[in-house]
This record gives structure tokens, sequence and C-alpha cells, in this order.
């Protein structure tokens, strides 16, 4: 019971502080924006791939800004009496929520303008991004030092995802690679068999989720030299 | 259990008392370096409940280190805490959420010690009150100025009442009538059972702490 409130607790407070930086949610909006519309000037059967990474990499930098400004307080939430799992399950909850939003609106937004051929494609990469990169950016929150490198980081791969050929076997290593199949079967292309992709987002979205758990634990955790007993114990 | 090393070092009229009883908080041979620096070695430390003990020394001789590894965030090299009871810390830098006003700092870490979010907020806001948070402060924390933070910061180490008080020079940026405020406050929850280890710097307030352990003199290059 404790535990659910715990994460409700920090899905909400997580929500309030990102509500709150209005500039920073007109760029996470604005930027995906700009990439698509600028692609599909130049070049309209690849702008939903386009449009879907500028989410992608808006989702998780905010999700890696999300880490970072936790990170000096977290470790007195837990002396209060939340873990670790809590805390991040909380933030990831209301992160995911507002990048399930923001890809919604992104999909209605390129359906009207792209015409995809496949809308269930479209739909799909759309909600794929979601899923994996708000996932992406708290991994790297957990395990880089600082914003600078978190950010280097996620702009390298999604940058690199941006500028391989779509059937390079690399494609596989990286971690938007099964949204971006999606988009190109929904702009006309070949991609992989929709199973497969799946199947590669859902093993990527679960290892990053774990890599949070783990290193979010050991960055915020308590150590274990220290034995709290309870009154009286 | 270990004699603490400290009081044969501790100036005789800093000596007050000692509750008889378990320790609330106990360390036992705590090493910690950085690097090559040595910063901690071989501290033993009780704190009994209803006593204060002042943590004193010079800049860099591991205060903030010790009362890190006490509240469980900074691990020792060797050596173990115990604790018991429930803890309170209040750390040097107000570890603050600049977008959450008081009222949800207060909700959010009331959830934490299982309080009700109107039960949290009314008791924080009883104890801001105490030291004289305005009332109708609604800014959120990024916006408040450094004494402000730091009220909030020691309430939300004192929300639930806890049995164990880490307090990292708490009262930075207070004006003087909250900080003489702050020690008569220190009176109270002494009196209330409470175990209170508090890193100072104000040699005037050593006469309202029970013993003064002086950090420089245990790691063995001051005057000990």
């Amino acid at each position: 019971m404790s535990f659910w409130r715990h994460v409700l607790t920090a899905a909400e407070m997580q929500g309030r502080q990102l509500g709150r930086r209005r500039v920073s949610l007109l760029i996470v909006v604005a930027l995906p924006v700009a990439l698509y519309l600028s692609q599909d000037a130049s070049s309209p059967e690849n702008a939903i791939g386009f449009g879907a990474l500028g989410v992608a990499w808006a989702l998780a930098t905010t999700a890696l800004f999300a880490a970072l400004s936790a990170r000096e307080s977290e470790p007195r939430l837990i002396l209060s009496g939340y873990s670790s799992a809590e805390l991040l399950l909380g933030r990831l909850l209301v992160l995911l929520l507002g990048g399930f939003v923001l890809c919604a609106l992104a999909a209605v937004a390129m359906g009207l303008i792209s015409k995809p051929v496949s809308e269930g494609d479209m739909l799909a990469a759309c909600a794929l991004v979601a899923v994996i990169s708000v996932p992406l950016g708290l991994a790297v929150g957990a395990v880089l030092p600082t914003d600078l490198e978190g950010t280097l980081v996620i702009i390298g791969a999604v940058g690199v995802q941006l500028s391989l050929p779509q059937n390079s076997a690399a494609n596989l290593a990286l971690p938007l690679d099964a949204p971006i199949q999606f988009a190109s079967r929904a702009g006309g292309f070949t991609g992989s068999a929709p199973g497969l992709m799946l199947l590669q987002a859902g093993l990527y979205t679960a290892a990053l989720i774990l890599i949070s758990m783990v290193a979010w634990s050991r960055r915020v955790g308590r150590r274990r030299e220290v034995a709290i007993q309870a009154e009286g114990g | 259990m270990r004699a603490d090393p400290f009081d044969s070092r501790v100036p005789s009229q800093l000596v007050r008392s000692r509750t008889p009883g378990r320790p609330a908080l106990q360390v036992e041979g705590v090493d910690k370096r950085f690097g090559r620096k040595e910063v901690l070695r071989g501290i033993d430390l009780s704190v009994w409940p209803g006593e204060v003990v002042g943590l004193v020394g010079e800049n860099g001789c591991g205060k903030t280190t010790l009362l890190r590894i006490c509240a469980g965030l900074a691990a020792p090299d060797r050596g173990t805490v115990r604790i018991s009871g429930r803890l309170g810390y209040c750390p040097q830098q107000p570890g603050l959420f600049d977008r959450l006003t008081a009222d949800e700092h207060l909700a959010y870490f009331g959830a934490g010690r299982g309080l009700a979010r109107a039960e949290a907020v009314a008791e924080g806001r009883r104890i801001l009150g105490s030291f004289g948070f305005p009332a109708r402060e609604r800014s959120v924390a990024g916006q408040l100025s450094g004494g402000t933070r730091q009220k909030l910061n020691l309430a939300l180490a004192l929300l639930g009442r806890p049995t164990v008080l880490l307090l990292d020079e708490p009262y930075q940026g207070f004006d003087h009538g909250v900080y003489v405020n702050f020690w008569d406050h220190v009176d109270s929850w002494r009196s209330a059972g409470q175990a209170i280890l508090v890193v100072t710097h104000m040699l005037a307030e050593q006469d309202r702490v029970d013993r003064v352990v002086d950090l420089s003199m245990a790691r063995g290059d001051g005057a000990g």
C-alpha cells in the first residue's frame, strides 16, 4: 500500500516540477516540430522518421534532466522512507504519460501533413518512441556524472540513428531502431517484421529500465554499512 | 561496548552529562579516505537519547563526511554505524526541489515518513512557524531566500519526530533572533529525548551542548 502511495506521490511531485518548466516544455515541443517540418520540406518521404527521432530526442533529454535534477534531493527522500525504485518508478510513470501525450500530438500532426501509407505503423512508431526514449534518458542520467556528458550521449545516439542508412546492420545495436523501422513502413518503405521490431523494442526498454534501477539505486541509495533498527528493536 | 576515545580529549568543562542507556547513534571504527587523503580514522562515537553532541573541527577535518556516513549517504572504508529508531538529517546545503513549494516539500517528505498529506503539512507548518517561516509563503523553493530555504531544510529533517537528528550547521543564513531561538529548540528536542549530533563552528554556543567532539583532535593532527 505504501509502495504505491510513494510511487504516486513521487509521480505527482515530478509532474508538478516538470509542469513548472514552461520554457523547457515549449522547447520539447518545438524541437521535434522543427525537425519534422524541415525534413518534410526537403524529403517528405523521410519526414515521419525524422519527426519520431525529434520526439525521441526531446523525451530522452527531458528524462535525463528530470533524473539529474533529482540527484541532490532524492537521497534525503530515501532517508525519509522512500526506496530508489519507488522514486524511479514515479518519475518513469509521469514521463511516460507526458511522452504518450506528446507522441499522440505528433502522430495526429504527422498523419494530417504526411498522409502515411500505414497509419498503424506510424502510431506504433510514435508509441515506441515514448516507451524507449524515456528509459533511455533515465538510464543515461543514472549512469553518467553530469548533464553535459548525458546530453552528448543522447545527441550522439539520435544523431547516429539519423545518419545511418536504413538497411545498415548497425541499426540493430541502436535503441531507437524499432520505431524508425515502423516509421519507414509508415512512409511506404520496407522494414523489418513488426514482431521482431516489437521484441527488439521490448528488450531495449527492459534493459534500459534495469540499468536505470541498478545505477540509480547505487547513486542515491543508503549505504549498507549503516544499520537502522526500529525503535526499541 | 567500546569506550568513546574522544571523551579523554574533550575539555572537562565541556562535558555535562551522559544519559545512561543504549545509544541512539553508535559509530564504530569508521575510516574514510578520499584518494590519498585520510579524512577519518578509527572514529568511535555514541550519542544517547536526550543528549546533544557538538561536532567541531577545522575545515576539511571530516565533520560533514562523518554526518553523511552516519546518514548512510556515504560509505565508510571501514567501520559501521548503528541507529536505533528514526533518523532526521539536515544537510549543510539544502537538498530542496527548486520548483516545489514548502507545502509540497512537506507533503512529499511526509509521505515517506508515513504521514497523511494534511498531517504532514500541518506538522511542517507548525515547525516552520516556530522558526519564523512566513505563514503565507507560497513561492517555490528556488525563489526563497537562503535563510528561508534553510528553515525549510531543517523542518524537513524534523518532520515525523525522528529519534536521531543529524544537523550539519543547520542555522546558516538565519538572522540573529532565529539563531538564538534555534538553540532553544535544541534544548526542547533534547528534553523530548531526541539524540542530536550537530556540526557547529560557533564556539560561543558550545555550552548549549552536552559534549563536544573535536574531529581535528580525534584524527591525531590536532592537540590530541
